[in-house]
């Protein structure tokens, strides 16, 4: 007993050490772990410098590359060619879909009669006429469109029936359908249908006496089949009946009297972003329109411009085209074809500040031209005998072409671009200056807008406020030498949050020429260029 | 997750001692037969952490590593005491060993089988007092001048080893072959680099040249099998004749790791000036405002191939010698040869209490940061277990302006 009680007291004291040693490893594991974990970033200030941005503001920034062109002195020109013709002419010589049933009795009476195989049973030509309304037409060429045929044999007996169509020709041969039966009976014909692809097929469609307008010709033979097993049974007054279908003819050429046509063009010509015009007061010298028609339809066109109204949707501004040349009757003869050959017939009419309004047309910086005029085709009748002719594929162009050599002036003439930020917010702290160095090749000075605005465009701060760059100077002629400003922007902690939010930066550099009235002349040597640089106090987080 | 990894890596740190893995406990060698008389296994299980350098002191390494702002005039006086070239290193070690004391290998009762499994980090940068300035200063100072960056080394390697070896229970001479699983490894040279910043700050310089490499980014974590390779460890213990005392050599992580052929090879040799983003079509409106990919302009080649990279080495000598029943001194050198940590002069002076607590204090000198104080204490009072708690950097616990803290953690059961 008193054994067992000291092995028990030893028992007891090993398991007091074991429990404190097991308290001091896990307070020390516990202290090392407590004080070890990372709770907040690491931060750090530095100084940092050097440039965020950089880039050049030239003409090509403010207008698509493709609408300027340098002259052999090295001026700018804004070049605009505008198509101002939207007529769809292939509907003066369109053909509709037309369907041409025939009910062929047999020539006989009583019967039974057997008729043997390969037997003609019944011939017969007829002039069908087309359902075209407008015009007269005795020739088209076809580059689209299907022939749909369907045969119904009453007879009993086996049939071939042979439509041949002998002024529907392609490559000199003639269209030929021919559809082949089974025996049928008054109550259960049988049918038979095909198709003809009547793509690159020529339509002579002045019947069989060469005269007829929109006529065509067609040729039915019905035989018995030359391998019919057995014989016919024909009765009298049994019939075949054929249906003919012309569905979605597409015309590519055509000749005859198209009819006399009016058309109201009424046609917004939207340069959309591609000039990106400035806003303000603008003056040019030695503008130069020119209206071209080009005209390769065999029929005359009689055109008049009501009106051509340059709109400026941003500043809701808009001047009328005065020129009494274009505005008058314009009258354009029919293009000539001898062969193959086309003559198309061309009308200029030439617009300059001399006789017209086209200054303060232009100087309206439109986005968008307004036209409205009125087309007559064939305002004189039917003057060419049935021989007007078109192909469809290139018929009446009028176009514009604009020519504005960039010898201006401005005053105000503002210059824009609103910036939408993304709000990403990155994690910056900072506090230092933003410095804007602009170095301006531009013969004229530069007023400098930037400024902070809110989602709604409300203004929140001006980073920069209206401050002028320095012109450029004019040495000779054309040369400018550029001239360097530099803009600091503070920036601050509150600057730094408000471009961390979804906010928007609006950018505006307004251009004036030392007088509004002086014309400068701008070139390819012309240019702003701009560079950001900072100095500035930054904290570095890593989290 | 993210939580773990603090508590896994803070664990990693603060259980740190480097020496008390490098060459065997002293207990054991000179307790060897009172503590393994007629017992069966010994297991020990151990962590260390140590971090080291000859510039960067505890305070700004601790705002680094558990955040926390670094003040302006800390920063100032580092950028102050930089040399033209500095150093830091950290190594993170856990590990379980395990002696099958009656295994008796080869037919001899004193060649037993050890098994263990380890984890270890290693790492080291070097870097120039302007290198160190721009991270932490900024360029401002240097508009108008062109600074040398280089040279710059940076190196880690993170893996874990599975090793089986021979212990002979008379001296505790070990020999261990491992498997080795790549877990990370990073590693970026720089031979030369500069940066110029034109005084109108219009453009940034940067020259470079050097290679960088990094371990298949698309695994992640511990354990993720990067590479594979092999180890050898060895611990030769030789008794002085006079049995008062051991002379010991040691090689640590003799081999390699075979990095997996989506190891990412870069070469840096480019001059890269950036003056800032174009934004050259602000006004053009059909172009959409884009900012362009930074890194997109940086130049650098790069091909993915399978790397072979040896593992730390580091190779110790140690004489271990009584001086008397309760004195004994221990001194040696410690080398990594492949990381930047200077050769280290190790010397210990230890007093050996028959009450079962031996204790150490050392003098060091070299490694990551130079002259050290440190001090241990092993203990076998608890029956049947060692324990060892010690630091080879006392001072660095005293102090945010000590340059290095490290700790180990041991403990050891006898069955």
């Amino acid at each position: 007993m008193k054994k067992r009680n000291k092995w028990h007291k030893h028992t007891k004291v090993n398991m007091m050490i074991n429990f404190k040693a097991k308290i001091w490893c896990l307070l020390i594991l516990t202290i090392s772990l407590a004080s070890c974990i990372r709770e907040e970033a690491t931060t750090w200030n530095i100084n940092a410098a050097g440039p965020i941005a950089h880039g050049r503001l030239s003409l090509g920034d403010m207008v698509a590359d493709s609408l300027l062109s340098l002259d052999e002195t090295g001026l700018w020109h804004l070049i605009i060619s505008e198509n101002l013709t939207d007529l769809n002419l292939d509907s003066i010589v369109s053909i509709p879909d037309t369907t041409i049933k025939q009910s062929l009795l047999v020539p006989l009476i009583g019967g039974p009669f057997s008729i043997p195989p390969n037997s003609s049973i019944i011939g017969i030509d007829e002039e069908n006429s087309l359902n075209v309304s407008q015009a007269s037409l005795k020739e088209v060429h076809v580059k689209g469109g299907m022939l749909e045929y369907t045969v119904r044999n009453y007879i009993n007996g086996y049939l071939t029936c042979t439509y041949e169509l002998p002024g529907v020709t392609k490559n000199g041969e003639m269209a030929v359908l021919v559809a082949n039966t089974e025996p049928g009976s008054s109550s259960n014909p049988d049918i038979s249908f095909g198709v003809l692809d009547l793509s690159g097929y020529e339509m002579d469609l002045t019947g069989e006496s060469g005269n007829e307008i929109n006529t065509l010709l067609s040729h039915i033979i019905v035989k018995t089949s030359a391998d019919a097993p057995v014989n016919a049974e024909i009765f009298g007054m049994d019939s075949v009946s054929i249906e003919l279908k012309i569905v979605d003819p597409q015309i590519s050429y055509a000749r005859g009297y198209f009819g006399q046509h009016q058309y109201s063009l009424d046609q917004t010509v939207d340069f959309g972003d591609a000039l990106n015009l400035p806003q303000g007061i603008l003056n040019l010298s030695e503008i130069s329109v020119d209206f071209e028609v080009e005209n390769f339809v065999g029929a005359d066109a009689q055109i008049q411009f009501n009106q051509l109204l340059a709109v400026n949707t941003y500043s809701a501004l808009s001047n009328s085209l005065n020129s009494p040349d274009l505005l008058s009757q314009i009258n354009v003869t029919r293009a000539t074809q001898i062969g193959d050959q086309i003559f198309p017939t061309y009308q200029h009419i030439a617009i300059s500040e001399s006789n017209s309004n086209v200054d303060v047309f232009i100087e309206t910086l439109p986005n968008q031209v307004q036209i409205d005029a009125d087309i007559t085709i064939n305002p004189l009748g039917n003057i060419s005998d049935n021989n007007d002719f078109i192909y469809t594929d290139k018929t009446l162009n009028a176009w514009m072409n604009i020519d504005v050599p960039l010898c201006i002036g401005m005053s105000g003439l503002a210059l824009s671009r609103e910036i939408e930020l993304t709000g990403d917010s990155i994690d910056l702290v900072a506090n230092g200056e933003l410095f804007l160095h602009l170095t301006n090749g531009f013969p004229f000075s530069a007023e400098i807008n930037l400024v902070l605005r809110n989602e709604d465009s409300e203004w929140i701060s001006n980073l920069i406020d209206s401050t002028t760059m320095t012109t450029g100077l004019t040495t000779d002629g054309f040369l400018v030498l550029p001239q360097t400003s530099v803009f600091t922007i503070p920036v601050t902690q509150f600057v730094i949050d408000n471009l961390n939010a979804p906010n928007r930066l609006f950018l505006e550099i307004t251009f004036d020429t030392p007088e509004a009235v002086e014309f400068i002349k701008l070139t390819e040597d012309n240019f702003i260029d701009f560079v950001l640089t900072t100095r500035a106090g930054t904290q570095i987080s890593i989290q | 997750m993210r939580m773990i990894r603090y508590i896994l890596v803070s664990f990693l740190f603060l259980t740190a001692a480097e020496q008390f893995f490098a060459q065997t406990n002293a207990v054991l060698l000179f307790h060897n037969d009172s503590l393994f008389r007629e017992k069966h296994a010994y297991l020990e299980v151990s962590g260390l952490g140590a971090f080291g350098s000859d510039l960067i002191h505890n305070g700004f390494m601790e705002k680094m590593y558990l955040g926390g702002h670094i003040a302006d005039e800390t920063i100032d006086e580092l950028v102050g005491n930089a040399s033209e070239q500095n150093r830091a290193g950290l190594d993170a070690k856990i590990s379980m060993q395990w002696w099958d004391l009656s295994s008796g290998l080869f037919n001899d009762p004193c060649l037993q089988m050890t098994v263990g499994i380890s984890t270890e980090n290693h790492g080291y940068v070097g870097f120039s007092q302007n290198m160190f300035s721009l991270l932490f200063r900024g360029n401002t100072a240097w508009a108008g001048e062109k600074r040398e960056l280089g040279p710059f080394y940076a190196g880690y390697q993170a893996f874990q080893k599975f090793s089986v070896g021979i212990v002979n229970q008379r001296t505790y001479s070990q020999y261990r072959l491992s498997f080795v699983s790549g877990q990370d490894y990073t590693s970026i040279h720089l031979r030369d680099a500069s940066i110029y910043t034109t005084s109108a700050l219009d453009s940034i310089q940067l020259s470079y040249e050097g290679e960088m490499y990094r371990a298949d980014p698309d695994k992640k974590g511990f354990g993720s099998g990067k590479g594979l390779g092999a180890a050898f460890d060895m611990d030769w213990n030789i008794p002085m004749k006079d049995n008062k005392g051991w002379f010991g050599i040691s090689a640590y992580n003799i081999g390699f790791i075979k990095w997996n052929g989506q190891t990412e090879n870069y070469t840096l040799d480019s001059t890269f000036t950036w003056t800032g983003f174009d934004i050259g079509d602000l006004f053009d409106l059909d172009e959409d405002l884009s900012l362009p990919n930074l890194e997109d302009t940086i130049g650098y080649t790069m091909e993915q191939k399978s790397r072979w990279i040896a593992l730390p080495l580091d190779i110790r000598v140690r004489m271990l010698r009584k001086l008397n029943d309760v004195f004994f001194v221990d001194a040696g050198i410690a080398v990594q040869p492949y990381q930047l940590s200077l050769p280290e002069l190790r010397l210990a002076f230890g007093q050996d209490l028959k009450c079962g607590w031996q204790f150490t204090e050392q003098v060091l000198f070299g490694g990551y940061s130079g002259f050290r104080l440190g001090a241990g204490v092993r203990s076998t009072a608890l029956k049947n277990f060692i324990f060892h708690l010690g630091s080879e950097n006392i001072l660095g616990w005293m102090g945010e302006d000590f340059r290095g803290r490290d700790i180990s953690l041991a403990i050891s059961r006898i069955f």
